[in-house]
């Protein structure tokens, strides 16, 4: 159990910093940050969630049904597993830290699961911070008994433990997958071809179903009806949501909800058993072929025949921007995400203009729909974007090298960003171009609006990039090629939702005025915070920038 | 008449001169004090003294003009417009006279104010008075113009010539705008261009959107201006600022307005512009803050909901008045923190101000109700006792939970649920905008930082250039040093560290040389080099590789090195041809050139099958030979490489000990390698440096040892075993030891040098000039 203990600390220090605990003002002000964090949420939650039942949404007579709450329960869940799966795939198996790991004299098991344990701390985190406030609203709305809400703390917590090792459960199949397609190229062509293919048509079904008139007011029983009968084909349907559901949240008895009953109690036995059954699996698993899926291998041995390839000259910063964005777009995941972004996001815009065309609307209304078009493209396309918040970071040891080289540092650190750049031009425009011709916009204004957005997606970037070299996080990325908590990439989020939520005010607030020439002073607006960005990235990179003051 | 009271108070005040002068001389601080107060006394008495100026009236110089001519309006306009400007200036001269600026202000702007109101006496008076007779009002105007211009004079007299000196010609080119602009009664933009129509100036319509961009331009520029000036100049201009802004709020005063109570100035905002000369002129702490956190929120507050009538222009007095109070009391007490005109505040300065905002609250309670009930009409100051923000929350229901006090024959009355909620709401905007005030420090905290490194950076360049005559940033600085490695009085700490990874380190390593370095584990082998290599920066000391210094030009320097590092991380995801045209590219080598020189290493280094995998899949002697080509693949003046033989097979160990010799011998290039092998060092290297705990503790010659019939094995553990109670890390704790010989060796302790040493004296003299 020592060992055990040794390695957890050990992996839990590397990965999060919680040198907070040592000091009662940083731990009382982390404290505080939660608290304020985990309020907002739960406000929010509260809001919609009352907003649902005063429109009697899901219910006549003003009540919210437990069957809601499953809904939401299973689209987190899904939404967890996947990205609970994906991430412990590369924590537990594709980890530089594993050489090391594999030499310390423990046991595999002892390993996975010191592994596993550490991503169950920054899960329960996670779980804290969105599931359980969203059940503690519903909890407020519905006026659950106080011991409820300790209930559905607890019982929360507990499940993230079943999720956690459920996921560590997949990842060893999604690892054998990833293998495979990482060895055959077209296999991994053909799968991204598939995926995206599948969500193209998805959208392409959505937008088919929707009726050429959409008028709210008018079909407001037809809607509340359809949303009606959808929970409830939930409930009945994906029934282990529903009763999971209960379970946390007590059942409806006529208006009354009823809490803690035999069926609570056999529900909780049944998660306990699923527990133990998942930690034997992982056991036995992780005990027989953990430490041949995870131990490094170096499998090119230089034999493969190769065309002769001819040196390549080029101009120092085109040489940069070349080489560079060849680098991430070698690297796993930077080049995938990318790509769905620039199909996702077209037709995300295709989707949601579609149901406004369906929407008969006056000035007002056009004039929103410019707005949410921009909010929604921008927060698209900034949130794919974040990664440029550890664009520097992530090259962990090898970052220093590229100091000794001949160049100055703005374009040595801003030809880093050439990929990302080109990468939400072709992810803008695009969207730009099928909203210009959906909603019958000017070909000037909507030049002037894509770059306008183009403009604060770039500004997004270099401020994400300038926050990476003024505070990098190379010791993370070192060691396990990820930080598992990255304040900047968080801040690069927080930038993302904010920038977008102005350019969305912006945009309404200028053409809701009666002054002339609305999308040019935005975009002035825009140019203007894009050179602000740009000099003091360049200021900065001048005067602040150093890795190597990084080891103290 | 008022010619006569002009020239006849300047004549006595001349001669008075001229008769006491060497008691005046002896004096002149005091006697200076005294006509500033006097001609703020003549000036209170004028201002309040009259009904305002005619010009609030006037619109372009064509309507309303009392005027024959607009040439004569327009001029009457700009000379009460200087007449107030140059007002302000001499009643602060007295206590800044010490400044420069006060000093060139007063001899040439004031003077020339002083003279064209001269000239204009009887057409501003006019605009007070309404009349081209002699009454007190335009008498003291005269008196006020006469002292202006003695005190003008006099300065002028002291410092013998009218001219700005050129030292402070830029500070006086750029106060003298801020002046003019600050000192601009409200009534002057309009008399002079119009009003600019009837626009909204309210609910962020255009007009009062330029308004609240004016605003943050004012904050954000008068900052860009006075941040790099010393406190008590920060002052002098803030002062200066809140003087002219109370001025121009009290433009339409006089002294039968101050009869009706609701016409006093008892907002908060008009309150604190009160307070701010006072605030600036005797430095109370408590006022400062409250001006600061309850002050600044409330003009905020207000600029976003300005009060002002929205069918008024956008340049009527009125609506200036307004900005000019508002921005000035949001703006000056930012400033005055930021210049470190006052400190940053605490909690308790915080709680401090809320003292004094909770007893102005009560006060301006009592007031209202008091004045309310005593002069029967609505009293509504700071929106404390009226329905204006009730109405905009939808909270008028408020109004009618009251409480009834009677005082004598009044009956007060109090909306008490309202103004509790009043009171404990503002408190939290308050602590809201203390926050934000945080964050903003923060902000400037990282600006001032980057932009103190910037100006390290160049001065330190400007040094450079100077100290080896008049060379451009680019040029080979130091002639001496070309062809060479010198290192001087290199010392190397990490972050905030108390010990030094290196110290004091002097090494020369001269052209055709190779030269090794030994050392323990943690000695600074590798600190050193990173420092070399501009991986790190030095704490102390300089680094030249070929003339360059790779601080000062670490661009030039870079392009000397072709560097091995002690790890084999380069980049995985590109494959070996890739990265080494990459790094050539950055060296700008030619697409001949690379490709002679890479054939070459190629077939030296065994590597043709692999160059074109992806570096991911190559081994650890792999990834070595992949780093010494990119580092040989611009055929560098100075090779450096950290513990290079690591790992490698005995063959590749053999290919790169001959490429040291052969890169060394050719064309005069210098290599240095840091290793553990004493055996390769012993047979590669000319010259060896031993390093332990940061010190260079010996250097010898291989082919002095070969003389001796001593192996560096032997020398090396003799001289490791001498040293091994030897120095310290923490410089403290060695600096006296005294320099030790060796036979065969020279050894080095050098004392080690003050903090002010550490820092080159020429970029100390290019910092203070």
């Amino acid at each position: 159990m020592n060992e055990f203990r040794t390695l957890f600390q050990m992996q839990l220090k590397e990965k999060m910093d919680i040198s907070f605990l040592k000091s009662p003002g940083r731990m009382t002000l982390k404290v505080l940050q939660f608290v304020i964090e985990f309020a907002v949420v739960c406000v929010v939650a509260y809001v919609i969630l009352y907003l649902c039942q005063y429109f009697n949404l899901f219910a006549p007579l003003g009540h919210l049904p437990v069957g809601v709450m499953s809904v939401v329960f299973a689209v987190m869940f899904l939404f967890t597993i996947i990205t609970c799966t994906v991430s412990l795939s590369k924590n537990l198996f594709q980890s530089s830290d594993n050489a090391v790991l594999f030499a310390l004299p423990a046991s595999s098991e002892m390993l996975f699961f010191s592994k596993l344990a550490v991503y169950l701390i920054s899960e329960i985190k996670r779980t804290y911070l969105f599931l359980v406030p969203v059940f503690i609203a519903y909890a407020i709305l519905v006026s659950l008994p106080w011991y409820a809400y300790i209930w559905i703390i607890v019982m929360l917590g507990i499940f993230t433990l079943f999720l956690v090792l459920f996921a560590g459960l997949l990842s060893i199949p999604i690892n054998y997958i990833v293998k495979f397609f990482n060895r055959f190229t077209v296999a991994k062509i053909v799968g991204v071809v598939v995926i995206l293919g599948l969500a193209v048509w998805f959208i392409v079904w959505i937008v088919g179903i929707i009726p050429d008139n959409v008028n709210l007011v008018k079909n407001w029983v037809i809607i509340t009806e359809t949303l009606r009968n959808a929970v409830s084909w939930f409930q009945t349907h994906l029934y282990i949501f529903y009763a999971f559901t209960m379970f946390l949240c007590g059942r409806y008895e006529g208006l009354t909800i009823t809490f803690w009953t035999t069926y609570s109690w056999a529900v909780l036995l049944i998660l306990i058993g699923c527990i133990a059954a998942l930690a034997g699996f992982n056991y036995l698993i992780s005990h027989y072929l953990y430490n041949r899926v995870a131990v490094p291998q170096y499998t090119d041995s230089g034999e493969k025949e190769r065309k002769p390839v001819r040196n390549h000259a080029h101009k120092g910063f085109a040489s940069s921007c070349i080489y560079e964005s060849l680098r991430l777009m070698r690297a796993g995941g930077v080049l995938g995400s990318t790509l769905a972004s620039i199909i996702i996001i077209p037709c995300v815009t295709v989707l949601i203009n579609t149901i406004y065309s369906a929407i008969a609307t006056r000035t007002l209304g056009d004039y929103m729909i410019v707005a949410f078009n921009v909010m929604i493209v921008l927060l698209l396309a900034t949130s794919s974007n974040v990664w440029t918040s550890s664009v520097y970071s992530r090259d962990g040891e090898s970052l220093p090298l590229r100091s000794a080289m001949p160049q100055k540092p703005f374009p040595m650190l801003f030809s880093r960003l050439t990929y990302s750049f080109i990468a939400t031009i072709l992810m803008v425009v695009p969207s730009c171009v099928i909203f210009m011709i959906m909603e019958d916009m000017a070909t000037l204004d909507g030049i002037l609006l894509a770059i306008f957005m183009l403009f604060i997606c770039f500004g997004h970037i270099i401020w994400s990039a300038e926050m990476d070299f003024t505070h990098p996080r190379i010791e993370a990325f070192k060691t396990s090629g990820a930080a598992a908590t990255n304040s900047n990439e968080a801040k690069s989020v927080v930038l993302s939702f904010i920038l977008s939520a102005v350019a969305l005010g912006l945009v309404l607030f200028f053409l809701l005025d009666t002054s002339k020439l609305p999308y040019v002073r935005i975009l002035v607006i825009a140019a203007v915070f894009l050179a602000y960005r740009i000099v003091t990235f360049w200021f900065k990179s001048r005067t602040m920038y150093g890795f190597g003051e990084d080891k103290e | 008449m008022s010619y006569l009271v002009c020239f006849g108070t300047a004549a006595v005040i001349i001669a008075l001169y001229v008769v006491f002068r060497r008691w005046v001389e002896k004096h002149i601080s005091i006697v200076l004090k005294v006509l500033s107060g006097l001609l703020c006394v003549v000036f209170f008495i004028r201002y309040f003294g009259s009904k305002g100026s005619l010009l609030a009236d006037v619109v372009a110089v064509g309507t309303n003009n009392p005027f024959e001519s607009g040439f004569v309006c327009a001029m009457a306009s700009i000379c009460v417009w200087l007449e107030i400007a140059s007002i302000t200036v001499t009643e602060i001269f007295p206590y800044f006279e010490h400044r420069p600026l006060m000093h060139n202000l007063s001899k040439t702007f004031c003077l020339v104010s002083a003279v064209l109101n001269m000239v204009f006496l009887r057409w501003t008076a006019y605009t007070f008075t309404g009349s081209y007779g002699l009454d007190y009002v335009s008498a003291f105007m005269a008196i006020e113009v006469a002292i202006i211009f003695c005190m003008s004079l006099h300065t002028l007299w002291a410092d013998k010539s009218f001219w700005v000196a050129k030292g402070q010609l830029k500070d006086f080119l750029v106060f003298l705008p801020v002046v003019l602009v600050v000192a601009l009664p409200p009534y002057t933009l309009q008399s002079l261009f119009g009003n600019m129509g009837y626009y909204y100036t309210t609910s962020l319509a255009s007009y009062h959107r330029m308004y609240l961009y004016i605003a943050v331009l004012v904050f954000v520029g008068m900052y860009m201006l006075l941040r790099r000036h010393d406190r008590e100049f920060v002052r002098m201009v803030l002062l200066f600022m809140s003087l002219a802004a109370l001025v121009s709020f009290l433009y339409d005063y006089d002294f039968s307005r101050f009869a009706e109570p609701s016409m006093w100035p008892l907002h908060l905002c008009c309150a604190v512009l009160f307070v701010l000369p006072v605030v600036f002129m005797f430095r109370i702490n408590w006022l400062y803050y409250f001006t600061l956190f309850i002050g600044v929120a409330g003009a905020v507050f207000a600029m976003f909901v300005p009060n002002t009538a929205t069918e008024l222009g956008a340049l009527s007095p009125d609506v200036m008045r307004f900005w000019i109070n508002h921005i000035a009391v949001f703006a000056l007490p930012i400033l005055a923190v930021f210049c470190g005109v006052y400190e940053r505040p605490k909690v308790k300065d915080f709680l401090y101000s809320l003292i004094v905002y909770a007893a102005y609250f009560l006060v301006i309670n009592f007031v209202n109700a008091w004045f309310t009930a005593l002069y029967d009409t609505s009293v509504d100051f700071f929106f404390t006792n009226g329905t204006v923000i009730m109405s905009v929350l939808g909270a008028e229901s408020l109004k009618n939970i009251v409480w009834v006090v009677h005082l004598g024959n009044l009956e007060l009355t109090f909306m008490y649920a309202y103004q509790l909620i009043f009171l404990f709401a503002y408190a939290a905007l308050c602590a809201i905008w203390w926050a934000v005030l945080i964050w903003i420090f923060h902000a400037q905290d990282i600006y001032l930082a980057s932009e103190d490194r910037y100006r390290e950076i160049k001065v330190e360049e400007y040094a450079l250039c100077q100290k080896y005559g008049q060379k451009r940033p680019g040029d080979c600085m130091n002639e001496e040093t070309k062809d060479k490695l010198v290192i001087r009085d290199f010392s190397k700490r990490y972050g905030r560290n108390t010990f030094y990874s290196t110290h004091d380190i002097n090494i020369e390593v001269p052209a055709g040389e190779i030269c090794g370095f030994l050392g323990a584990n943690g000695a600074g082998k590798s600190t050193t080099i990173k420092c070399v290599v501009g991986i790190q920066p030095p704490t102390a000391g300089t680094i030249e590789i070929n003339g360059y210094d790779i601080e000062k030009q670490p661009a030039e320097a870079k392009a000397q090195i072709g560097y091995v590092p002690d790890h084999y991380a380069l980049y995985e995801n590109l494959t070996g041809r890739e990265y080494i045209n990459y790094v050539a590219d950055l060296y700008g080598i030619s697409k001949a050139e690379r490709d002679a020189r890479l054939d070459d290493l190629l077939d030296k280094l065994t590597m043709k099958d692999a160059i074109d995998a992806r570096i991911s899949s190559y081994s650890h002697g792999m990834k070595q030979k992949v780093a010494i080509m990119s580092a040989l693949v611009h055929n560098p003046k100075l090779w450096i490489l950290d513990e290079p033989l690591t790992g490698l097979d005995p063959n590749s160990v053999y290919e790169i000990k001959e490429c040291m010799k052969e890169h060394a011998h050719k064309d005069g290039n210098i290599v240095f390698f840091s290793t553990h092998l004493l055996d390769v060092a012993e047979t590669v290297c000319d010259r060896v440096l031993i390093i332990k705990h940061g010190h260079i503790i010996a250097e010898v010659r291989v082919a002095d040892l070969k003389a001796r019939g001593e192996t560096l094995e032997q020398f090396y553990l003799q001289v490791i075993g001498e040293h091994n109670e030897g120095h310290s890390p923490y410089p403290d704790e060695d600096s006296t030891r005294k320099n030790t010989s060796h036979p065969g060796g020279l050894f080095f302790n050098r004392p080690r040098k003050s903090k002010q040493e550490e820092k080159p004296a020429e970029a100390k003299d290019a910092a203070e000039n």
